[in-house]
């Protein structure tokens, strides 16, 4: 059935085969990735109360900031700063710019740091200038393999004045905490 | 089944949701506080004692002193009020033949105040009698809606004035007083 034309061609195929299978080409490629230094935030809304015996107590309420980071292994640092972008309102209630009686003052502090080193101290919260909620060092990562939780975690305590001069009622400000890395 | 797994699928679906973090390099979180109705007094260290002492002529004048007090309150903004109101907690041993606010020796006998009381709150008016009924308890002070005082605080007194009876019996006799605030 077969030509001889035909059964050549077949043992031609063959060989040409075995001879691909019998070389083994190498080469390499350069994969390059930058890495670059970076942090982010992640929070949650705060709502203050105030217990205990009347104008005894100030009024207190706790946010878990979380954040994720990775800062440079020479040199590197990062940092969350937290400001109030929004005052509180309706009129009539705290204000963090003008509050109703000196002294008045929201402030926090930091505990249970996972990473880095948490404010020290009640900070007082303002409407101008950002705080240091936490800072990191050099060589900072966070996942496994890293020092610290996934995410990092960090717990502030807020503490608003109780004056009387408020007026009963609801009021809302707007906190915004900033990452940066390098 | 089918149904009933869906809905759990789905109920375990908005959860995540819910508690679902967004992350980035800036993040804002509202931060809410309640502003409740508050009211407290504190009576001042130099008066946790009033002495009530007479001058002038003979039985001419009543027993008199002056009770110092400090104030805190907040009311509710739309339709809050508030009070400042004392009552004789203990009268005085009237057994022991002095001054009795309860069954005075004398009819006409009494424990008299007038007030004076810091703004927001308005001063008792005219002369009030002390009684030992606490449900029965006196004005010193009212307090209208969005009253807040100081932050440290508003000052008021109460004058006191005690007949002078000569049937009292010499000696020395304590009464207590309790002030209370109330606010709404």
């Amino acid at each position: 059935m077969f030509t001889r034309a035909a059964i050549r061609g077949v043992w031609l195929a063959v060989l040409l085969t075995g001879s691909a299978l019998a070389n083994t080409v190498s080469t390499s490629q350069t994969l390059t990735v930058s890495i670059g230094a970076v942090a982010i935030v992640s929070v949650n809304p705060v709502a203050m109360t105030t217990s205990g015996g009347a104008f005894t107590n100030s009024f207190t309420g706790s946010m878990l900031l979380s954040y994720k980071v990775r800062t440079s292994t020479l040199g590197g640092s990062a940092n969350i700063q937290l400001r109030a972008t929004a005052d509180f309102t309706p009129a009539g209630g705290p204000s963090i710019a003008s509050p109703p009686s000196p002294g008045d003052a929201l402030t926090y502090t930091c505990s249970s740091t996972s990473l880095g080193t948490g404010c020290s101290g009640p900070l007082t919260v303002s409407t101008t200038a950002g705080t240091n909620v936490v800072n990191i060092g050099a060589a900072a990562c966070t996942g496994s393999g890293c020092t610290g939780s996934n995410p990092q975690t960090q717990t502030l305590n807020f503490q608003l004045t109780n004056d009387p001069q408020y007026s009963t009622g609801t009021y809302q400000a707007t906190l915004t905490f900033t990452a940066s890395a390098v | 089944m089918r149904k009933f797994a869906f809905t759990i699928a789905l109920l375990a679906l908005s959860t995540t949701i819910g508690y679902a973090q967004t992350w980035n390099t800036s993040g804002t979180a509202n931060l809410s506080v309640q502003v409740p109705v508050e009211a407290a007094i504190s009576i001042d260290t130099g008066s946790l004692t009033t002495n009530l002492t007479t001058s002038g002529g003979l039985f001419a004048n009543p027993f008199t002193g002056t009770t110092n007090f400090s104030y805190k309150i907040r009311t509710s903004k739309s339709s809050g009020t508030g009070k400042v109101q004392l009552y004789v907690s203990t009268d005085f041993n009237c057994a022991s033949g002095g001054p009795c606010v309860t069954t005075p020796p004398s009819s006409g006998d009494a424990l008299t105040y007038t007030c004076t009381v810091a703004a927001p709150g308005s001063a008792c008016t005219g002369t009030q009698t002390a009684t030992t009924v606490a449900a029965s308890a006196t004005d010193v002070a009212t307090f209208g809606a969005d009253a807040k005082s100081t932050s440290t605080g508003n000052s008021g007194s109460v004058s006191w004035s005690l007949t002078n009876d000569p049937k009292y019996s010499t000696g020395t006799y304590t009464a207590t007083v309790t002030f209370t605030i109330s606010a709404s």
